[in-house]
């Protein structure tokens, strides 16, 4: 029932009229659906995981596997598309990075599909530049048959070579008009996960406009231009959407992503000037979710909504049409990588969080393979836990169920701290954990050390049984992500010893898990309480 | 690089009436309003409600047919749906749990009669409900519940008091101090992290929203907004002291659910030892048991007193010990927050004239 979209410069597809032409919505209640997806993070193939209780209460059933995948996911959006009027698909971003299609194809495969799946919008998030700014670019202007937007990146400053096409294809608005409804979106890119932007080097070439500019000066032309509804369409993260809805009297619906988290039902937050009631809707991440919001509208004012959040599980039917796609770059990856070959069995879950908060399974395993690696040997080694994605169920360790767990395609660092440095790395982890329900945030090996999320600092530092020694040296391997100051950790980014040994943490993991063959194992993928929480 | 170019195809589709559905309150003076909201309740309600269809032109529309019917925020309970004849349905409904605005939905979906439906939709004015307090949304006979479970949860604080109580890792504790003492006034609020800095123990909280959640049983806000009272310090409520009624019956238990409770005279059973079966719990979860009389609860210090090993201290009858209570499918348990929550312990010399 779409009528046109505009202020797209792809030539996206357009959805379908009504015959007849628009209606006259004046004092009518009118429904509105959106189709909300988020944070796919190139999970377009089925997966085994263990749901946790969240999961479940969220309807994603235990033992209903394989769960997630693009194809089950278009055949939920074109279900429920079929079952709407006036319907809007939105996508609030990282679509990119989370398995090995994307190693290989680098975002083809995603904008591929969720084109097929019929999307209409998606917002530019950080995770969209991980294969550079370029790639996104030809990705963008090669497969989306979608609007990409992003009022907050502005590339027109930039003199790099692809920023004319950035400028062209990121688009900060769209304005769909839908049997006679306008709604208008605004896109919101992730700031604060977009290393490169605080960078001096600013290598994504991305001028950041603050929210507090984008959002109000976006709105006003929207309305200018006859936009019935304001929507966000964003990856900012839900504190900044939050906030967002409190102070912009414009936001009529906010459709988040970034936290990985779904909200069912919506939160609901007031404007401070207006009183308007906001509803923030986040649907959940690596295609589990899909989410539906239906509203009533009348005269340009939200009366109600109503929320629905759709699991994708092994009993969701294929689209064929994604599938069929799907399928090519299937065959692809199993000719290429051999994705199904046997690298090790796990006895149990191997789990990427520990019980305690402190170290975890996989958190030893990965930063042991990285420490003992031939060429690497160093004393101790330390990576942030988000770098491992995702649990490695019991069973058959594939190829592919690691590129699933460990999907970024970073190296070992090596460098040497001081004893100084090694408390100052510890504190900074400490109190980042601390932000975090005091989870560790870092995975260690040869390092033994209290957490103490009180005081935020790092105690009884013992490195290879003996107590850190301020006046020590010390050498890390380290992943190239924090070493270049990923997540905060500025004592690895200034260190001038650093030494990028090329060598890929994913193929370290693997040759540990070959040679170990069974997992878990006294000493190896066990949790030993190397991390210890206090709290 | 694989390629292949999508087709964009662009079908049309039959305009399906009803365009446009007007659910209207048969009486809007009693709908509440902000100032004057009716009751929050969980006990249903009925209301009287009008159903009319129009076409596109805004045209009355003669509609015969099924409806549905909803309620939202709250849940409307009968009936699901409605019969429409000439483009009319009027007649009463049962709703219940509604808070702050609500409104009667009727669609056009999910039809069992043969048709395609419009999929249009139209809501009430709004019916306007207080919001629950602390107590009223916990109060359930069930203990594995509570009023709001599912919604998103806005509570009324402005005329409570209600207090910060005590801080975990990844949340913090409030209590309404106008209930009943034992009476449902407590409440977990996860925040995913250490709580904010204004969220301390004594800080009034005015306002109070969240996704009202039970997680593995026990009542929490997860992804909160709130509102704190700038200067002001309200004395938290010392522990409840459980008794052995108490401890023993899991409706008493769920009125506790959040608050801070104190067991005195407690003992750690002398079978708590490492090949006991409960000692499992200790190791993942750092909780141990607890015997106030003839039944068994227990603490979690795992976390917050590291230094404190329960094992070590097997057959001693304690002081005292106190911690927020929670429930795990029946288990309750008291979250120790502080070393200073665990009193000394003693033994006894059974056998020993």
């Amino acid at each position: 029932m779409l009528t046109a979209l505009l202020m797209s410069s792809l030539g996206a597809c357009v959805p379908t009229p009504v015959d007849g032409g628009g209606a006259d919505l004046e004092g009518q209640p009118v429904r509105l659906t959106f189709l909300h997806t988020s944070d796919v993070h190139s999970r377009l193939y089925e997966y085994e995981f263990t749901p946790s209780f969240t999961d479940t209460e969220l309807g994603l059933q235990e033992g209903l596997g394989p769960y997630g995948g693009l194809a089950e996911m278009a055949y939920i959006l074109k279900r429920e598309r079929a079952k709407a009027g006036r319907v809007l698909h939105l996508d609030s971003g990282d679509c990119f990075q989370g398995a090995v299609v994307f190693n290989q194809f680098s975002g083809e495969a995603e904008f591929r599909t969720m084109s097929a799946a019929g999307l209409d919008a998606a917002v530019v998030a950080n995770h969209e530049f991980d294969a550079g700014a370029a790639n996104l670019a030809t990705q963008g202007a090669t497969w989306a048959r979608f609007d990409l937007l992003a009022a907050n990146y502005d590339f027109a400053d930039s003199e790099l070579p692809y920023a004319n096409e950035l400028e062209d294809l990121v688009l900060p608005t769209g304005m769909y008009e839908l049997d006679g409804l306008r709604v208008g979106v605004i896109g919101m890119g992730n700031i604060s996960s977009l290393n490169s932007i605080y960078d001096q080097s600013n290598s994504m070439g991305i001028r950041v406009i603050e929210p507090g500019q984008a959002i109000p000066d976006e709105a006003v032309m929207l309305r200018a231009e006859g936009a019935d509804l304001i929507v966000v369409l964003s990856h900012l993260g839900l504190d900044e959407d939050i906030e967002n809805a409190k102070l912009y009297k414009d936001i009529d619906i906010i459709l988040g992503g970034h936290n990985h988290i779904a909200l069912d039902p919506p939160l609901v937050v007031v404007n401070e000037e207006t009183g308007k009631r906001i509803p923030i809707v986040h649907s959940g991440a690596f295609a589990k979710f899909v989410g539906r919001l239906d509203v009533v509208v009348q005269d340009g004012e939200v009366l109600s909504t109503d929320y629905q959040l759709f699991p994708i599980d092994g009993t969701v039917p294929e689209d064929p049409e994604v599938a069929e796609i799907l399928l090519e770059y299937k065959e692809q990856l199993d000719y290429d990588l051999k994705l199904d070959q046997v690298i090790g069995y796990a006895e149990t879950e191997l789990t990427r969080y520990g019980t305690t908060g402190g170290d975890s399974m996989l958190g030893n395993l990965t930063a042991e393979a990285m420490r003992f690696y031939p060429g690497v040997e160093t004393e101790i080694a330390l990576t942030n836990t988000l770098g491992i994605r995702s649990d490695i169920p019991a069973g058959d360790i594939t190829l592919d169920t690691l590129y699933n767990s460990m999907p970024f395609d970073n190296t070992v660092t090596t460098m040497f701290l001081s004893g100084r440095e090694v408390q100052e790395l510890l504190d900074y982890a400490t109190e980042r954990s601390t932000e975090r329900g005091c989870e560790s945030q870092i995975q260690v090996a040869g390092i033994k050390f209290t957490m103490n999320c009180e005081a935020a600092v790092a105690e009884d530092i013992v490195i290879n049984g003996t107590p850190l020694s301020p006046e020590g040296t010390y050498e890390l391997a380290t992943n190239n992500y924090i070493a270049h100051g990923g997540s905060g950790f500025e004592v690895l980014e200034r260190n001038t010893t650093q030494i990028d040994t090329g060598i890929s943490i994913r193929d370290v993991v693997k040759q540990s898990i070959s040679a170990a063959r069974t997992l878990p194992q006294k000493g190896i993928c066990e949790e030993d309480g190397r991390i210890a929480t206090v709290y | 690089m694989l390629f292949l170019l999508l087709a964009c195809t662009t079908p049309t589709r039959d305009r399906v009436e009803p365009s446009f559905i007007h659910v209207n309150l048969a009486d809007t003076s009693t709908a509440g309003t902000a100032e004057a909201p009716l009751p929050f309740s969980s006990a249903p309600m009925s209301v009287a409600i009008s159903v009319t269809t129009y076409d596109v032109e805004g045209e009355a529309y003669p509609f015969s047919g099924e409806l549905a019917l909803k309620m939202r925020p709250g849940r409307l309970t009968d009936p699901a749906r409605i019969q429409m004849v000439d483009g009319a349905w009027s007649g009463n409904v049962s709703i219940e749990a509604g808070f702050g605005p609500t409104r009667i939905w009727a669609t056009d979906e999910d039809v069992t009669d043969d048709r395609t439906p419009s999929w249009s939709a139209g809501v009430s004015e709004p019916l306007t409900f207080a919001l629950p307090t602390i107590p009223e949304m916990q109060a359930t006979d069930n203990h594995e519940t509570n009023q709001l479970a599912g919604e998103f949860a806005e509570l009324r604080l402005s005329d409570q008091q209600v207090v910060v109580t005590g801080l975990d890792p990844a949340g913090f504790y409030v209590s309404d101090l106008g209930a009943a003492p034992g009476n449902y006034a407590g409440l977990y609020v996860y925040y995913f992290s250490k709580p904010p800095e204004d969220i301390v123990v004594g800080a009034q909280l005015t306002a109070l929203n969240g996704q009202d959640s039970e997680y593995l049983a026990s009542t929490q806000l997860n992804f909160p907004t709130y509102a704190v009272n700038p200067g002001v310090t309200l004395t938290a409520p010392a522990g409840y002291v459980l008794d052995e009624a108490t401890a023993c019956d899991d409706n008493e238990m769920e009125k506790l659910e959040g608050s801070r409770v104190r067991a005195e005279l407690a003992l750690i059973p002398d079978t708590f030892t490492a090949d006991s079966e409960s000692f499992a719990d200790f190791l993942d979860y750092g909780q141990w048991p607890v015997q106030i009389g003839s039944c068994t609860v227990y603490a979690e210090s795992g976390g917050t007193v590291p230094d404190y090993y329960p094992p070590d201290h097997a057959g001693e009858t304690l002081s005292f010990v106190e911690g927020m209570l929670k429930e795990v499918y029946g288990k309750w348990i008291f979250t120790v927050l502080d070393a200073a929550d665990i009193g000394a312990g003693t033994r006894s010399r059974k056998g020993n004239p």
